[in-house]
Order: C-alpha cells, then structure tokens, then sequence
C-alpha cells in the first residue's frame, strides 16, 4: 500500500509540475512547495486527485503546508484519512 | 511613521507615492490614474479572475477605477498596491490592506492577481510576505487577517503559506453560483509570521 501511495502520488506530481520549475523528477523528500511543485493554485488538483484516488474528504483545515511539504507527509495523511497507521 | 493611523491618509503613513516594496519576484507601489489602463480594467471585468471575489458581476468602468483610486489613496485605513513583475514591469494584479480596528492595530489583506499568465507562479505569496512584512515592521500593525470562500481551496492555502492560523467558519455566509457556501478567515500575529520567515526579522521592508 505504501509504495502504491508513493508511486501514485510521485506520477501524478511529476506530469503537474508547472512551467519554469527546475524539478524533473520528484524524490520522496522534495521540498514540493519550495520547488514550486505544489503552488496555490496546483494545490487544488493535488487535494482532487487525492480525494478522487483515495476515496478521502481533505478537510480544509488540512489545506496545511506542512501536510504537502513532500511525499512522505501526503502519503501519511492519506494513511491517516483511510484508518490505517501513518 | 509620519501621522496617526485611523485619521492620516495611510498612504501617507506608509510613506507617500514613493513607497515601493520589493518582494522576491515582484514589487509593490501605489497605483495613480495612469495605472488605470485596459488591462486592469478588463481583470475587474472578468467572471473568471472574479469568480471568488465579492466584485462578480458588478460592472466597472475607467472612471470607477480612477474614483476608487483617489479615494483608496486618500483613505486613512486603506493602503492600495499594484503588484509589478518581470522585465517590463508589468502590473500584474493589485494587494490591499485595510485596517480594520484602529486600536487594536489590526489589518486585512486582499489580493487579486489580474494577469493569468502569472497565476501559479508564486505571485501572490510572494506579494504577501512583502505587504505583511511592511505592516509589521514599519506601520507597527500587530495583527493580519485573511478570509475567504472555503471552496477557494487554491486562497486557504495561500494564507497558510504566508503563516496564517485558521481562526474561523462563517457558515453558508456567502451566496455563490445559487449555492451558499461558507467563509474562512485566518489570522497572523508578527511573532507566527517571522517564525515562519525568519530571514525577514532582521530586513528592513522597504530600502
């Protein structure tokens, strides 16, 4: 489950990334919002790709920096959000 | 700071049609009648940079704009900003801060970014910071608000980028697309924002 959690997430990162990013390839530890991967406005298909692949509701005080910092932190909040242990 | 605020122009107080912020990527200054150009005024136009703006459909013309300009510059609780990036300085969009309790030194901050082409380029955080930086440190403000619709997912996580706390729900508060949706707001103290930005605590705002 993990490492589909991680694969899903890394794919579905690495073909968002913006224009002008100097990212190719996203690592489980990548800064996502200090690369400028995830933006405000690329937050909104990172929460819809999450809900609509996981089955989760991202509550929006959970619209949280912290919790999209990288893949290791949304993919422990996914396991939170599914019931299982991050 | 050169007058009081709540009764000086605050424009003044901020230092006159001089003052300019620089942010990162973009800088700050206020806004005259020749900034009232046709690009600014299709942005306030548009449904679409509109859709969660309180300006939605409400129509505005180039004197409006240059109305609201000479009252926003004169206004003793409004600092109005454009929003300049790249080579040709292009204005790109518009920042405000509107204190909105005198003695408790309270302030909120709003933004439009008018050029889509400079949406998802960091704009608006880095204007943030810029603007928030200046209220704390040089018009002494203690406090910073934001709000907005909490379908406006892409807002709610822009204040959580500048330090932001969520401070409350206002419940079906707001009437958009026939739908009542609720508002968010978020609050930022100088203490949350410079542990957050600490290479800021030490930099002046403005040169």
């Amino acid at each position: 489950m993990t490492d589909s959690i991680q694969n899903d997430l890394i794919t579905y990162l690495e073909d968002a990334i913006p224009p002008g990013v100097a990212v190719s390839k996203i690592e489980l530890d990548t800064d996502l919002i200090g690369t400028g991967v995830i933006d405000s406005f690329g937050i909104v298909g990172v929460i819809e790709f999450m809900e609509e692949r996981y089955g989760i509701t991202v509550a929006d005080e959970d619209i949280d920096p912290e919790i999209f910092r990288n893949v290791r932190s949304i993919e422990a909040y996914v396991q939170t959000e599914q019931g299982g242990a991050p | 700071m050169n007058g009081e605020l709540g009764t000086t122009p605050l424009l003044e107080i901020a230092g006159g049609s001089d003052l300019r912020i620089d942010g990162e990527k973009v800088y700050l200054r206020p806004l005259s009648h020749a900034d009232a150009s046709d690009r600014y005024h299709a942005w306030l136009n548009d449904d679409e940079i509109n859709r969660y703006s309180e300006r939605r459909g409400t129509s505005y013309s180039h004197d409006d704009i240059r109305a609201y300009l000479d009252d926003a510059n004169a206004s003793p609780v409004l600092l109005q900003q454009g929003v300049f990036m790249g080579e040709d300085d292009n204005h790109v969009g518009n920042i405000s801060l509107r204190v909105t309790n005198v003695g408790a030194r309270v302030a909120e901050v709003a933004t439009l970014i008018g050029e889509k082409d400079y949406w998802g380029r960091g704009v608006i955080v880095d204007a943030g910071k810029a603007l928030i930086h200046f209220a704390f440190q040089n018009l002494k403000l203690r406090k910073i608000t934001l709000g907005n619709y909490a379908i406006n997912r892409a807002s709610t996580f822009k204040s959580r980028q500048l330090g932001a706390k969520p401070e409350g729900r206002f419940r079906d508060a707001a009437l958009i697309d026939g739908k009542y949706v609720d508002v968010l707001e978020f609050g930022l103290f100088a203490e949350e924002f410079y542990e957050k930005f600490p290479e800021l605590a030490d930099q002046p705002a403005t040169e």
